[in-house]
């Protein structure tokens, strides 16, 4: 993989600030877009800027426009290899994706939905929100000590014939932990229980197959793979879509209306893309997984895990510093992600961003049932480095070197090593 | 602290650094989580800053037993800021709260600054939403 070739792709990292160059290393959160995505965008503003869907216009850019979101959702489906083009449903995000299942499953009340402790909120809350709405009830799959999934505890789970859903991250955005997928699956079809995995931080790193894996449900964000923000994807399994209700109703989700009976809905996907979209965004997403189809994922994961691992040996030297997760690189992928320990360490976000314009995020990542579950202290703070394929060997010393002037401040000598976890 | 350049040796408030690295080598009292809080409350202290102050008290008869503070991505100031207001409220009645104003706090930290000032009030609406709690009968939850 030719990591520069690659870079020159995306304009933001040619940016200076204080003659210094960006390191963009918050790519969990959201990552620089290629010239090709804003290209693809651009042409449907310049080109053809018109409405789609099955029921609108059908004029010259209105066909335009729908050919190109229908290869933008066909190039979505060969890259995740599902079966049909229809199973690929638009949406803004993974958390709209989560909340369409959450809403159109045919959950009854004293259901139990299934997930670990350790989801992003958006795995979490909206079947929080369903328990408290229908009288489902979430119960939670522990992870092990060390992050990793608990397979024992799953089996444990699924003795209840009232499970009818499990919903787990693929891998977690606090730690780049990925959860064996392949035999959490095959456990829980064995229960006639569906999966849903929240695939915001697998996707856009690893391939991913969704009929190897025989997954049901998988909700992932463009924005996380080389997209633009606001366009997500679920896709459905063909057998589910008999038993789902609607999500979102009205204009393009039916073929006819009459005003004293009910609407004829289009079939899926349609009927769950209500009202007018955002088709340059469509057409910016399909560009964006054909740009990741032209590069191997292999190759960017294993890209990642060697970064990772730079970093993982070059964090170790500092006590003031403790890594989230296992300690192994090769089990958190493009995640690093660490508790910094000495008083005033807060904002070493802050100033990463100030000295060397390494861009991270710190807090609690959308997991804070994570944070409070572990009754992590709030006066240490979690900082998370996440990678991606256009970061290199150099932005990672320039950050460890960074980390070690800033540690090396005397402000901080004498200071106490604080307590992670509250007693 | 935030704005321009961050970083120890810019910091021209050496007041502010020599008690904000007391509250650790102490260490304070009102560091930390406290055990036992009948009440409880946390918010963004400061608008356009990530300082999230959280505190704690155990109340009885209308009094603050003890008090304790945490805080998270917070600049030296807020951590001086809290720990002096939790030494301010420690043992008083409730509805004495309300005198610990900004001449109050600044008279007991010895120099006013707008900088402070700013942090004063984020953590005095935080106090102001426990006492909120305090008199809703709301559980502490963390």
């Amino acid at each position: 993989m030719d990591v520069n070739r690659i870079r020159a792709d995306f304009e933001p990292l040619a940016r200076e600030r204080n003659g210094k160059p960006p390191i963009y290393f918050d790519n969990g959160c959201m990552t620089l877009r290629p010239r090709p995505v804003i290209d693809a965008m651009c042409a449907y503003y310049t080109q053809f800027p018109a409405c789609g869907g099955a029921g609108r216009s059908h004029h010259w850019f209105a066909q335009e426009t729908n050919e190109r979101v229908e290869a933008a959702r066909e190039s979505i489906r060969r890259f995740v290899n599902a079966a049909h083009s229809d199973e690929i449903l638009f949406t803004r995000n993974t958390t709209e994706g989560i909340n369409l299942v959450a809403r159109t499953f045919p959950f009854q009340k004293g259901d139990v939905i299934l997930t670990t402790d350790k989801e992003h909120n958006s795995n979490l809350v909206p079947w929080q929100y369903l328990a408290a709405r229908i009288g489902v009830e979430h119960r939670v799959v522990p992870v092990r000590p060390d992050n990793t999934f608990d397979l024992d505890a799953l089996e444990s789970a699924l003795k209840d014939p009232r499970v009818k859903l499990a919903a787990f991250g693929h891998v977690s955005n606090l730690d780049g932990v990925e959860i064996p997928a392949q035999e959490i699956i095959r456990m829980c079809h064995a229960r006639g229980v569906p999966v849903l995995l929240d695939g915001a931080q697998s996707v856009p790193h690893q391939r991913v197959d969704v009929q190897a894996l025989g997954v049901d449900y998988l909700a992932f964000s463009l924005h996380k793979m080389c997209g633009p923000s606001g366009v997500g994807a679920l896709y459905v399994r063909r057998e589910h879509f008999a038993r789902m209700d609607n999500f979102l109703v009205g204009g393009d989700t039916i073929r006819d209306t009459w005003v004293d009976r009910p609407p004829d809905f289009l079939p899926p996907p349609y009927k769950y893309e209500a009202g007018l979209q955002d088709y340059g965004g469509r057409i910016g997403a399909g560009a964006a997984v054909e740009y990741l189809e032209r590069l191997d994922m292999r190759a960017i994961h294993e890209h990642e895990v060697a970064l990772n691992r730079y970093l993982t040996q070059g964090l170790a030297q500092f006590e003031e510093l403790e890594i989230i997760g296992p300690p192994e690189p090769e089990k958190r992928g493009s995640i690093v992600c660490f508790f910094t320990k000495k008083p005033g360490l807060g904002l070493l976000a802050d100033m990463l961003d100030e000295r060397s314009n390494i861009m991270v995020r710190s807090g609690m990542f959308c997991v804070n049932s994570w944070f409070n579950a572990h009754r992590i202290s709030r006066n240490v703070t979690a900082v998370r480095v996440s990678l991606y394929m256009y970061n290199t060997l150099d932005e990672c010393k320039v950050f460890l070197d960074t980390v070690r002037e800033i540690l090396a401040e005397p402000m901080f000598e004498g200071l106490p090593i604080l307590p992670v976890r509250e007693p | 602290m935030r704005g321009g350049t961050i970083g120890w040796a810019e910091m021209s408030d050496k007041t502010i650094i020599q008690k904000f690295r007391e509250i650790f080598t102490g260490p304070s009292p009102y560091l930390g989580r406290l055990q036992g809080a009948t009440v409880c409350a946390d918010a963004l202290a400061c608008r356009g800053s990530k300082d999230h102050l959280y505190l704690y008290a155990r109340i009885a008869d209308e009094r603050i037993e003890d008090v304790k503070f945490e805080c998270g991505m917070c600049d030296p100031e807020m951590f001086v800021t809290a720990d002096l207001l939790c030494r301010l409220i420690h043992g008083r009645r409730v509805s004495e709260l309300a005198y610990v104003d900004w001449p109050a706090f600044s008279a007991a930290l010895g120099f006013e600054s707008d900088d402070m000032k700013a942090h004063f009030e984020g953590a005095r609406r935080v106090l102001d939403a426990l006492v909120e709690h305090h008199w809703a009968g709301k559980p502490c939850e963390f």
